[in-house]
């Protein structure tokens, strides 16, 4: 059984345009909504795929068991797609990881959950060292899931470009592809997966992918700069879905490639631009997204799309937005922001394009 | 009913109204189909949005029909959704007593004018229909009235959504690996009664004939039920549920005829929830996966918690059993309106359990509930 036949632990999400951030943004917008995956978010693409590759490579299928020390989408990705693919699970979580998320992760079928450590790193060693150690000597099959660092998760992240090519065309907008595909960088498995799947495509030969961080966890953007690939020192933006010091070689080499040609453009936000789309999307299209995922949505406000791609966009130019969406975010998270981070911007000129959307009058100090 | 040949091609829209697909994703045996993506926020960009192309259809002008509604809710967004996408004009007219937020959506969808009139929406209605779009007729504009459900043409708009729902089923099914068999279940909210008669034609036209229609109302709002009760079609005195958008004090005719005829089959089952079920719907639906919807839309998702199912059916519900939940979505809800309900109606099952499943992540945000 091939892993094209396998039933599959991800599913076609919707290609929506959104009348309120198109007419926010002077352009359409297309969202790609993966925060319906099972899991809440594209991850269930990338190591739904990676898991379903590895079952189908294992002698003894029967005896895998799927290991994860990440107490957060990627996490909830593997357990989600071991339970779905009838295999049992573990994921190894720093002490400090919120208890919204243990639940989480539980609910979502983990055979077991440990907390261990201060952080990640140590998290992580303990898992290699000690838990997946025993389960081998107990005659387990352990496979560890890395949450981006993998060329089976940017296969199947690519997946997604293949959906958008075939809804593009049923929508019949031809076969040229949309203008721009915007995305998050964490660790840059969803970037590689797109920047793939668009390269690949002969006939887009005008999409430009727009790749974005938020300050504080910028390590594309920091490599891009020194010209090599550097790990931060830490991650201090909030958005910590977005918190891998260093990018995959992978990702660094196809951000360079690209950048002259202008197939690839990249832009940093605060952890306030990143709130704020947040909020508007919750008000503007009643979704809640993670920060990480907010800060693709800011783009849609305030001119922040024409000042990315250095240029004015037309009126009928098609942006997807890879609405990457993730679990850690609830409706008093959102309020918080909304109240914290207000109208960024009540001062911007082109007050017009703000005006007409139900979030201008929602915000805070807003109409 | 004579249908006229029909008339040189109007405008065609760029994507159609009706066909907008929605999705279905699974979350246990429960299934939702997500209304709340309709380009108006809710399922009535099917019915209205067909109510406008065949009205363009039959019309000899095209061209000089100018839409009109009085709903200051999701049948006015959906109105001008719709109007906009077949490139016509749309004007809404709502009363003083509308929520500016609702105003401020009506306008932002693009709609030609809004007008502010009179205390009630009869009022209101009156008024567009005397006074509006008289003066629009005047001007040599084709008037069309959209009525919010009381209409065939919305009925089978509506009944699109099951149409999808018995494809997508037969897609997932091979994804899945659950059977091609029709859904046991399908939960609908009911105002007026036009999702559920188009529900209905669906579900019959489909052959599905074990199916069982869950019609959910809330108290205060449960015009349906109470003319079962009485045998009759029945006025309510008055809306007392905050779920404004159930809010019709008589149901169609033909939902009366459906839901009669059919509960004695046992195909419909006419369900009643309060707006505290409601609101926990609605706040839980948030945590669990992420989207709002309004009360009228949360009634339905609140089956899924604390054995209401089973209590409204009746009966357990099987493993491979597929319950439908019709999202139908509505605008008229915020971040700020699910912490207040969240806050006010707290946790209603203390122990949060749910169909099938023993903690979810709603159980630990509850406000009562078993916290951090």
């Amino acid at each position: 059984m091939t892993a094209d036949s396998m039933q599959k632990p991800w599913v076609r999400t919707p290609l929506v345009e959104s009348a309120n951030l198109s007419k926010a943004a002077g352009c359409r917008i297309l969202l790609k909504l993966e925060n319906l995956q099972p899991s809440g978010s594209f991850k269930s693409r990338g190591i739904g795929y990676h898991l379903l590759s590895a079952l189908q490579r294992s002698s003894n299928p029967g005896k895998v068991h799927f290991y994860s020390s990440s107490g957060g989408n990627a996490g909830l990705a593997c357990v989600h797609a071991a339970n779905f693919l009838g295999r049992p699970s573990t994921v190894v979580v720093p002490l400090s990881t919120k208890p919204m998320m243990i639940v989480k992760i539980k609910a979502a079928g983990a055979t077991e959950v440990v907390q261990y450590g201060a952080t990640w790193k140590e998290a992580d060693a303990y898992l290699k060292d000690v838990v997946i150690r025993t389960a081998e000597s107990k005659g387990e099959e352990g496979l560890y899931v890395h949450p981006f660092d993998d060329p089976e998760v940017w296969e199947g992240h690519s997946t997604l470009v293949d959906e958008l090519e075939q809804q593009l065309q049923e929508m019949g907008e031809g076969a040229e592809g949309p203008d721009v595909v915007v995305c998050s960088v964490g660790g840059g498995g969803l970037f590689n997966g797109i920047m793939q799947g668009v390269e690949k495509r002969k006939e887009w030969k005008t999409t430009t992918v727009l790749g974005l961080e938020t300050r504080g966890a910028e390590s594309l953007a920091q490599a891009l700069e020194e010209g090599e690939l550097v790990t931060l020192p830490g991650i201090t933006s909030l958005a910590t879905s977005l918190g891998a010091t260093r990018v995959s070689e992978r990702t660094f080499e196809l951000a360079q490639k690209h950048r002259a040609s202008g197939k690839f453009k990249n832009a940093v936000l605060t952890d306030a631009e990143a709130a704020m789309g947040c909020w508007r999307f919750a008000d503007d299209e009643r979704i809640l997204v993670e920060l990480a995922c907010g800060v693709n949505v800011a783009m849609c406000y305030g001119g922040r799309l024409e000042k990315a791609l250095g240029r004015p966009v037309r009126k009928d130019e098609k942006v997807v937005i890879v609405v990457c969406g993730g679990q850690n975010v609830t409706t008093s998270m959102i309020e918080g922001w909304k109240q914290e981070f207000g109208d960024l911007d009540s001062e911007v000129t082109n007050a017009q394009q703000i005006a007409d959307v139900p979030s201008a009058a929602t915000a805070p100090n807003g109409v | 009913m004579v249908r006229h040949s029909p008339p040189p091609s109007p405008p065609k829209p760029r994507t159609t109204p009706t066909k907008t697909p929605s999705i279905l994703t699974k979350s246990s045996r429960i299934l939702l189909k997500h209304e709340n993506l309709q380009p108006s926020g809710s399922f009535k960009s099917r019915g209205v949005g067909n109510h406008l192309l065949a009205s363009l259809r039959r019309t000899r002008n095209p061209e000089n029909v100018h839409f009109f509604c009085s709903s200051g809710g999701n049948a006015g967004l959906a109105c001008v959704h719709a109007a906009n996408t077949l490139s016509r004009p749309s004007t809404i007219v709502v009363p003083l007593s509308t929520k500016p937020m609702m105003v401020a959506k009506i306008r932002a969808a693009g709609a030609s004018e809004v007008v502010q009139y009179g205390a009630t929406w009869k009022e209101a209605d009156a008024y567009l229909r005397e006074v509006v779009i008289r003066s629009a007729e005047g001007r040599g504009e084709e008037g069309v009235y959209v009525p919010p459900f009381d209409h065939e043409d919305v009925w089978d708009g509506n009944q699109t959504v099951v149409e999808e729902i018995g494809e997508q089923l037969v897609e997932m099914a091979g994804q899945e690996g659950f059977g091609e068999d029709a859904p046991a279940v399908v939960v609908c909210s009911v105002g007026g009664g036009g999702l559920f008669n188009g529900v209905m034609q669906g579900v019959l036209a489909a052959g599905w004939n074990e199916t069982e229609v869950l019609a959910v109302e809330t108290r205060g709002a449960h015009s349906l039920q109470e003319s079962l009760v009485q045998g009759e079609l029945v006025t309510l005195p008055g809306i007392t549920s905050k779920a404004t958008s159930l809010g019709a004090t008589r149901v169609s005719e033909r939902t009366f005829q459906l839901a009669s005829k059919f509960m004695e089959t046992g195909h419909v089952k006419s369900v009643v929830l309060t707006d505290a079920e409601a609101a926990m719907g609605c706040w839980r639906y948030a945590d669990d996966e992420r989207t709002l919807v309004e009360l009228a839309c949360g009634v339905n998702l609140a089956l899924c918690y604390g054995g209401r199912l089973e209590k409204a059916l009746g009966r357990q519900v099987g493993k491979d059993e597929k319950v439908v939940i019709i999202v139908c979505g509505g605008s008229n809800v915020t971040t700020q309106m699910i912490e207040g309900w969240r806050q006010e109606y707290g946790d209603l099952d203390q122990d949060g359990a749910t169909n099938g499943r023993e903690v979810v992540p709603s159980t630990v945000t509850a406000p009562n509930g078993k916290g951090e």
